[in-house]
């Protein structure tokens, strides 16, 4: 069966990026332009992943992610920032809130596909009942 | 009203209009955009690198023959962007945030 990851993202071009790129990989896409419409799609169907902007028209990735934690059905998906800020300290707030993982752009492609592959596979041993070893933002 | 529209003889339909002025050349059209109030590095190296990230990525994209097989010399050309982009990437990183960081860092250890 086909993984499926939620692409959070405004900016057009890079939305397109990460459809190209995952779908050449054999994954299935969904996309959001905001966070509302994020988290109204995260509660109809349960993603293996969601990938998610920093900065987003309305609320921010942070706020979103926030959103899709406190909610029981979402609360288990994995969620990986991708985000053009890029000071270490950037990076270390965005585990500190709560994200699985952070990637910054511009994003390195084979870096970005073992991040996926791996918190993917992560999503599918939870659901089979195996132990996670989820350490947050170690890639 | 309608009925005298109606009676009008139709104009006879022509190809689309075509515009023989000269152009003026490419980088003369090009208008930026205003940059937004109070610039910070933060928000510049982030303005700086969302569309160098599609550049790369796409470049990437093409590099690795994800969109169909291409020539020894169009490999060599992606090359050159690509190697121009992670210049760039470089110099957002040595001149924006390298200072920045230095100074936040300074901010919240300040020197005894």
């Amino acid at each position: 069966m086909s993984k499926t990851v939620l692409i959070v993202e405004d900016d057009a071009p890079n939305r397109k990026l990460f459809r190209d790129v995952l779908q050449a990989n054999g994954y299935v896409t969904e996309e959001a332009p905001d966070g509302k419409q994020a988290i109204d799609l995260a509660r109809r169907r349960r993603y293996d992943l969601i990938l998610m902007d920093i900065q987003l028209p309305g609320a921010s990735g942070v706020e979103t992610m926030r959103s899709l934690r406190a909610a029981a059905e979402t609360r288990a998906v994995p969620v990986v920032a991708l985000t053009g800020f890029a000071l270490p300290s950037d990076r270390a707030r965005f585990l500190r809130e709560g994200f699985d993982n952070c990637l910054t752009k511009p994003v390195d492609l084979d870096e970005f596909l073992q991040v996926v592959a791996r918190y993917v596979a992560d999503c599918r041993a939870a659901d089979a009942g195996e132990p996670q070893a989820r350490a947050p933002g170690v890639s | 009203m309608a009925a005298d529209r109606k009676a009008q003889p139709r104009a006879p339909r022509r190809g689309p209009t075509v515009d023989a002025r000269p152009r003026p050349p490419l980088e003369m059209q090009y208008v930026p955009s205003p940059p937004p109030p109070r610039e910070t590095p933060d928000s510049l190296s982030h303005a700086l690198r969302t569309p160098l990230h599609v550049v790369m990525g796409f470049t990437q994209l093409l590099r690795e023959q994800q969109c169909g097989p291409l020539t020894p010399r169009q490999l060599q050309c992606l090359d050159e962007v690509l190697a121009a982009s992670r210049q760039l990437l470089g110099v957002i990183r040595d001149r924006i945030e390298a200072p920045d960081d230095a100074q936040q860092r300074d901010r919240a250890e300040p020197r005894t």
